[in-house]
């Protein structure tokens, strides 16, 4: 009988066409008791694959193919958890001891000191053996043979048979055996399987052209010749092997040794003990911890303290009940050395005084007491009623995450930390493995089979879908309908199928760390992150959960860096910094500006359609900002929870507005307790489990297994398998079915994403005190928000006109009064010089220095000579482009004339345009004083974009105004206008939304100089203007005007890329001649700054 | 052999034929239109 033990998968990335989950069940249906998977140098599919084949009853075993020095391969099996562990730290080394960490390798020597354990086979046919026999010749074969004989043991190493109609595989295998026999080595059949079926050798192929960054045609010699690479029935191994029956015995034979080690039984894994030292067992420890907390947090006759003491007991015995009190203790431990880590951080910083946590909780864990007792949580769960249990229940699956958010600073130092303090063995980040999305399958595959770049690129920008579907988006595409069935394109579309969802390549998770007390390198390989001093394990967020690892979670939160950044400020202009703990939040001014949907730049609650949310349901306390973070996710919008939520918030107003009380409306009486915060609707991930309990009597273990279900990779298809459950519990409680079907629908949209509440209510406590900051320290608030880019929704550009909005001025760079960063100026923002192209945070501190140390600059000379030397030509330009140099009281013509006088242009200096050595003495240049006169308004608006990517000194549709077609009204006009009536508005993109839960409609926000305009596009428009809607900066829009309760949309009907009037001689436009406008529209068409577009 | 599907698919299977008299001929089915070749020198 064969048995499979040469076996790649995707996951060895780019020499592999099937996910594990594809070979474990084809090797079912075939038939096979057993199957080997075997990637290059990893184990990164091991723990899915696994996890598959226990489900099918298929014995999975662990291997991989290791690269040695030389470039040659050799099988390794594990057949006992030593050998796995072995396997681990070999792999690890391979990938460690490497300077490239794209190209890991194995010293043999490496191999030969640690292999108890191992079965090592002699590889493929660019194999350890076979390289040595086509290298050297017979008799060094058999040499090395005998060595590997007498180094592994006569059952441990064994000589591989490969045999897939390649030319010359029946000589090198009859010599294999050959070889094999005379120095009494066994030998095995294997397949060396690349792909689960034959139709796969395409992708396969292609994928070996993407490897080689070339075409099919370009790749013949790298790839397989045929497609005999797949996972074949066992009976035609065996015929190809009929002259060599022991190779396919051995198969088996080493398949039952095989059994020693079974990856989801024999891992090992345990969480560092807690080192209670002198204090008490573990549980009393915690239990004396939490209760001395309590205390001070709820002290005797406070509101919440009999709840919170009996909310204290019930955790302390679940956390007991299920061992896990170590585990809180040792996170705790974990915030004590972030505590420190953050006290260090700010060590001389006025912030330091201002209370500030060092990081704060997220997720389901902010729901816990004990968490928040702990410190681990900044949320009081008594008095915002969160529910436990999607955090800690009785018949709890598996260990609970713990999330925390930290500023970006206190995060990066605190994991070098988390390393120092367990030991580099014992930690690694969690990876993730990014898939094939539609348009790097279009680039990617097109390469390979050599289509035109151009239409290539046309088709990945203009591609609506994160994967798969691309016949589809051809037919709709302008210009390449009829495409879908052309020679090539056909290929491209069905491999585009074949590619979705497999892993593209390996990244680091945004915040996973594993802590193991065993060395983690014995349990999973390690190897180097793209980061410097970073390491990642070979598994991703889901093996980790399958290993039992326990994650936690340290995220980088840019709204905290913010934050930190803020308070900092404030405490500098007025001398100590707030507490952000101890403001009033429930500020009528700050929500009264929230209520108005004035909420760009803040945190969580600041997209287009949150806005618009907010101005209907009118938040007025820190409960209600928990629904506004939750409500616009997929979750609710597929369980069509928002919009009854929305009208039933108005009625409840005008309910209490009247003196009524209100009753929600309720699927069913049973709902009532779980529903009735949330006026009948499931917002929160834990409403679901409690609806489960609520209608249909789940049990806590059926709502564990639902939790666990909700938050895997297939939530849906798993999530869909709790329907029988469900009606049968609905019926025996007397609700009809259909009532059962109506809910079980909401149910099940929060596979997709949802938030518990706890999270909710975290990230809107967050929410709150950046919009109290905002409103009461705007130009800090600002300042800090151009100093922490990437993050929200909004460019830059956007986010400046806002500030300006909010009367605060955004001034340009100035060489004598820019810092590195921005800066607060009196009640404004000062940008800072490492904002502009082609300077970097290095140079622009060397130009702050040499100021503070020599006083200011003076002129364009002065400037020349005392500026680093690794600041070129281009990037002083840049500046006086910006006005950076207007205080030397030029135009800023001539101090770019003047910059050419002192610097030549780096084509004839060559690399170092400032090496001229002339500028060391300081003399008047002769054509110095040359006059030339200033830059235009649209000049000085074009360079801003070019130079710093926004805006500061205008909206260029304040300078087109005059000559754009006479309809268009400009965006503040709208709420005057009749609901239905006919509107034509234009403006700058400044996001694309098209989420995958809105069923093709695409939501476009237009900014002109008065404001923002919300566009909805239907999607028969899309499909009629899709170029324009897709890729145009600038965009003509005519549509019908809807307003609802304080909302205003534009649902338009036509759409275009502004065109000016025919006449736009008016005297309104600001650009001096008639050519003027098409000029600035043609410039600002290529400088625009890119749109955030989502889905 | 089994390549240029992109193109015009070659799908082949070859085989070393041991003549009388120990020479040596290479032979190709084409599995396309199964046909039988003789593989010319090169």
């Amino acid at each position: 009988m064969y048995i499979e033990l040469h076996c790649h998968s995707a996951f060895s990335f780019l020499d592999g066409a099937s996910l594990p989950e594809q070979l474990a069940l084809t090797a079912s249906q075939l038939g096979y008791p057993a199957l080997a998977l075997t990637d290059h140098n990893g184990l990164y599919g091991s723990m899915a694959f696994a996890q598959e084949a226990k489900q099918l009853g298929l014995q999975a075993i662990t291997g991989a193919e290791l690269t040695l020095l030389d470039g040659s391969h050799v099988t390794l099996l594990a057949e006992t958890p030593e050998g796995y562990a072995n396997l681990c730290r070999l792999i690890t080394e391979a990938h460690l001891g490497r300077a490239d960490r794209r190209d890991p390798r194995l010293d043999f020597a490496s191999l030969e000191a640690r292999h108890a354990g191992l079965i090592v086979l002699s590889g493929c046919r660019n194999g350890l053996l076979p390289g040595v026999l086509r290298r050297d010749g017979p008799a060094a074969a058999r040499r090395f043979a005998e060595r590997c004989r007498a180094v592994f043991g006569k059952e441990n190493f064994v000589v591989e048979l490969q045999r897939n109609y390649v030319r010359g595989d029946l000589a090198l295998t009859r010599a294999l055996k050959a070889l094999a026999d005379d120095v009494h080595l066994g030998v095995v059949a294997t397949g060396n399987v690349h792909y689960h079926k034959r139709e796969r050798h395409r992708l396969h192929d292609v994928l070996v052209a993407i490897r080689h960054r070339t075409t099919l045609d370009g790749s013949h010699d790298v790839r397989h010749a045929n497609s005999e690479f797949f996972l074949r029935p066992r009976d035609e191994v065996e015929a190809l092997f009929h002259d060599c029956p022991d190779a396919v015995a051995n198969s088996l034979a080493l398949a039952e040794r095989c059994r020693g080690f079974d990856l989801t039984r024999d891992l090992g894994y345990r969480f560092p003990d807690f080192h209670g030292a002198e204090r008490a067992p573990a549980p009393q420890a915690l239990a004396e911890l939490c209760r001395a907390r309590l205390e001070e947090r709820y002290p005797a006759g406070s509101l919440h303290r009999d709840e919170a003491e009996r909310r204290l007991t019930e955790e302390l015995r679940l956390v007991e009940h299920h061992g896990l009190s170590g585990f809180f203790l040792v996170y705790h431990d974990l915030f004590d050395l972030a505590r420190e880590v953050a006290a260090d951080v700010r060590r001389g910083s006025r912030r330091a005084q201002g209370g500030l946590l060092p990081g704060r909780g997220r997720g389901s864990s902010v729901s816990s007491v004990v968490c928040y007792l702990l410190g681990l949580s900044h949320i009081d769960p008594i008095a915002t009623r969160l529910f436990i249990g999607r955090f800690l229940s009785e018949t709890l699956a598996s260990v609970p995450d713990i999330d925390l958010d930290f500023p970006r600073e206190i995060r990066e130092a605190l994991i070098r930390r988390v390393y120092t303090r367990y030991g580099h063995e014992h930690v690694g980040l969690v990876c993730s493995f990014p898939t094939y999305r539609l348009r790097s399958t279009v680039r990617e595959i097109g390469k390979a089979l050599d289509l035109p770049p151009g239409e290539i690129e046309q088709v990945a920008k203009l591609a609506d879908r994160r994967s798969g579907g691309l016949a589809d988006e051809l037919d709709q595409l302008p210009g390449f309908a009829g495409r879908k069935g052309a020679p090539l394109w056909k290929e491209l579309c069905e491999l585009a199928e074949e590619i979705a969802g497999l892993p593209r390549h390996i990244s680091q998770h945004v915040g996973g760390m594993v802590i193991s007390s065993r060395p983690l390198v014995e349990i999973v390989p390690l190897e180097r992150a793209a980061m410097e001093d970073r390491v990642v394990c070979q598994w991703d967020k889901d093996s980790c959960d399958d290993a039992r690892f326990i994650k936690i979670d340290f995220l980088a939160l840019g709204m905290l860096s913010l934050v930190e950044e803020c308070v900092e400020r404030i405490a500098v202009r007025e001398g100590t910094p707030p507490d952000l703990s101890r403001i009033d939040f429930e500020d009528p001014a700050v929500y009264d500006r929230i209520c108005r949907g004035d909420t760009v730049g803040l945190f969580q609650i600041e997209s287009r359609a949150q806005i618009q949310m907010i101005r209907r349901t009118r938040p007025t306390n820190l409960e209600d900002l928990a629904v506004e973070v939750a409500i616009v996710r997929p979750g609710p919008i597929v369980g069509g929870a928002v919009n009854p939520y929305v009208r039933r918030r108005e009625d409840q107003r005008r309910a209490r507005a009247a003196g009524r009380a209100y009753q929600p409306p309720l699927e069913h009486p049973l709902l009532k307790d779980a529903l009735a915060e949330t006026l009948g609707v499931i917002l929160y991930q834990d409403q679901v489990l409690q609806v489960c309990q609520a209608l249909s009597g789940f049990t806590a273990g059926q709502a564990e297994a639902l939790r666990r279900a909700m938050s895997r990779r297939r939530s849906r298809e798993l999530m869909a398998g709790f329907w029988e459950e469900f009606k049968h519990g609905a019926a025996a409680r007397g609700v009809p079915e259909a009532t059962a079907q109506r809910v079980f629908t909401q149910v099940i949209a929060f596979s997709e994403f949802g938030f518990p509440k706890s999270h909710a209510a975290a990230f809107g406590l967050l929410a709150y005190q950046s919009a109290w900051l905002r409103h009461y320290h705007p130009a800090e608030y600002y300042c800090a928000l151009f100093n922490n880019q990437p993050m929200g929704f909004y460019s830059l550009d956007a986010l400046g006109r806002d500030a300006q909005r909010n009367g605060v001025e955004i001034r340009l760079p100035d060489v004598n009064a820019s810092d590195v960063w921005s800066t607060v100026e009196s009640q404004d923002v000062r940008v800072g010089l490492g904002f502009i192209r082609d300077w970097s945070e290095e140079t622009a501190t060397a130009v702050v220095i040499e100021r503070e140390r020599r006083g200011p600059y003076v002129s364009v000379g002065d400037f020349a000579r005392r500026a680093p030397p690794k600041l070129k030509r281009t990037a002083i330009e840049h500046l006086v482009w910006v006005g950076g140099c207007d205080g030397f009281g030029l135009t800023r013509r001539e101090l770019l004339w003047q910059v050419g006088l002192w610097l030549p242009p780096e084509a004839v200096q060559g690399v170092d345009a400032r090496g001229r050595r002339q500028l060391e003495l300081a003399l008047n240049h002769p054509h110095e004083g040359l006059r030339f006169g200033g830059l235009a308004a649209a000049e000085r608006l074009l360079a801003e974009y070019a130079v710093l990517g926004f805006a500061a000194s205008g909206h260029p549709l304040s300078l087109l105004r005059g000559a754009l077609p006479p309809g268009v009204v400009q965006s503040d006009a709208l709420p005057r206008l009749e609901h239905g009536s006919w509107v034509e508005v234009a403006g700058l993109v400044v996001a694309r939304q098209r989420p995958e839960t809105a069923k093709g409609f695409i939501f476009v926000l237009l900014e002109d100089e008065a404001g923002m305009v919300n566009v909805i596009v239907r999607p028969d428009v899309y499909e009629r203007y899709r170029t324009a809607v897709r890729g145009e900066p600038l965009l003509w829009v005519r549509g019908k005007l809807a307003k609802d309760d304080g909302t205003v949309n534009v649902l338009a009907e036509e759409a275009q890329g502004l065109r000016l009037s025919a006449d736009h001689s008016t005297p309104h436009s600001t650009l001096r001649t008639p050519h003027a406008p098409y000029e600035f529209l043609k410039t600002f068409r290529r400088l625009a700054p890119d749109s955030k577009d989502w889905g | 052999m089994d390549d240029e599907w992109w193109r015009q698919p070659i799908v082949r299977r070859y085989v070393e034929v041991v003549l009388e008299g120990g020479g040596r001929v290479v032979l190709f089915e084409d599995l396309i239109t199964g046909e039988w070749f003789v593989q010319m020198a090169t």
